[in-house]
């Protein structure tokens, strides 16, 4: 199974400002309507399926976040 | 596809700006925290006697920042506390923490039940930001709400 490499703060802000990522916050949707990154996209984790994903452009680069708790 | 491990805690850890209901803008928590006196562990009474200053309390931290407890200045002043003792001797363990993308006027309102006048404020790997004096808070939230107030009465007008 591949794994999804991670990146921290400052590869983000690259990525979105020179690649323009689009940022997906996978957290329920009363926790990304209380608080989420700028620009960031709701796809809670519960609900991805091949319908929810096919709404990102498979063109730019996908960065994945939610709470940070671990 | 990327994964941003530290997600949203360490976003408002830094201090990055936030969208969404609780955010517009900077972590509500990250303006607000005030720095306090801290010290290590392996520090002395004497020590905290001099690093507490004015302040009512201070922060005994470990090399990460992470905070193992507090101490209290009253503390300082009990008969047969020896210079020389460790500060461990005085230390009250694990004090309540919160996150800075914590929502401040439902935090207000625990502070305010609880009848603390303060609370730590840590990021998720559980170093120290700063505290959060109850008195701050109450202004913020005070504040957040007369602006919305008054704004709303120009709505209405």
């Amino acid at each position: 199974m591949p794994t999804v490499p991670t990146v921290d703060r400052r590869e983000l802000r690259r990525l979105i400002e020179e690649r323009d990522a689009q940022v997906v916050d996978v957290l329920p949707p009363a926790e990304f309507s209380a608080l989420h990154l700028p620009g960031a996209v709701s796809l809670p984790l519960k609900s991805l399926d091949p319908d929810s994903v096919a709404e990102l452009d498979r063109d730019r680069p996908v960065v994945v976040y939610c709470s940070g708790h671990t | 596809m990327y994964d941003y491990a530290g997600g949203l805690e360490d976003w408002a850890n830094a201090g990055e700006e936030l969208a969404g209901e609780h955010g517009g803008g900077r972590p509500l928590l990250t303006g607000l925290v005030r720095d306090v006196p801290t010290l290590s562990l392996d520090a002395t009474v004497a020590d905290a006697r001099s690093a507490m200053g004015d302040a009512a309390f201070l922060l005994v931290v470990d090399d990460d920042r992470v905070v193992l407890g507090k101490v209290l200045a009253r503390s300082l002043e009990q008969d047969g506390i020896e210079d020389d003792a460790g500060v461990g001797t005085l230390l009250i363990e694990g004090p309540t923490t919160v996150r800075p993308t914590e929502h401040l006027p439902g935090l207000l309102e625990r502070m305010q039940q609880a009848r603390t006048a303060s609370v730590v404020v840590t990021s998720n790997q559980g170093g120290l930001i700063g505290v959060l004096f109850t008195e701050d808070a109450a202004r913020a939230v005070a504040d957040t709400e007369h602006a919305s107030s008054h704004h709303g009465g120009h709505r209405r007008a």
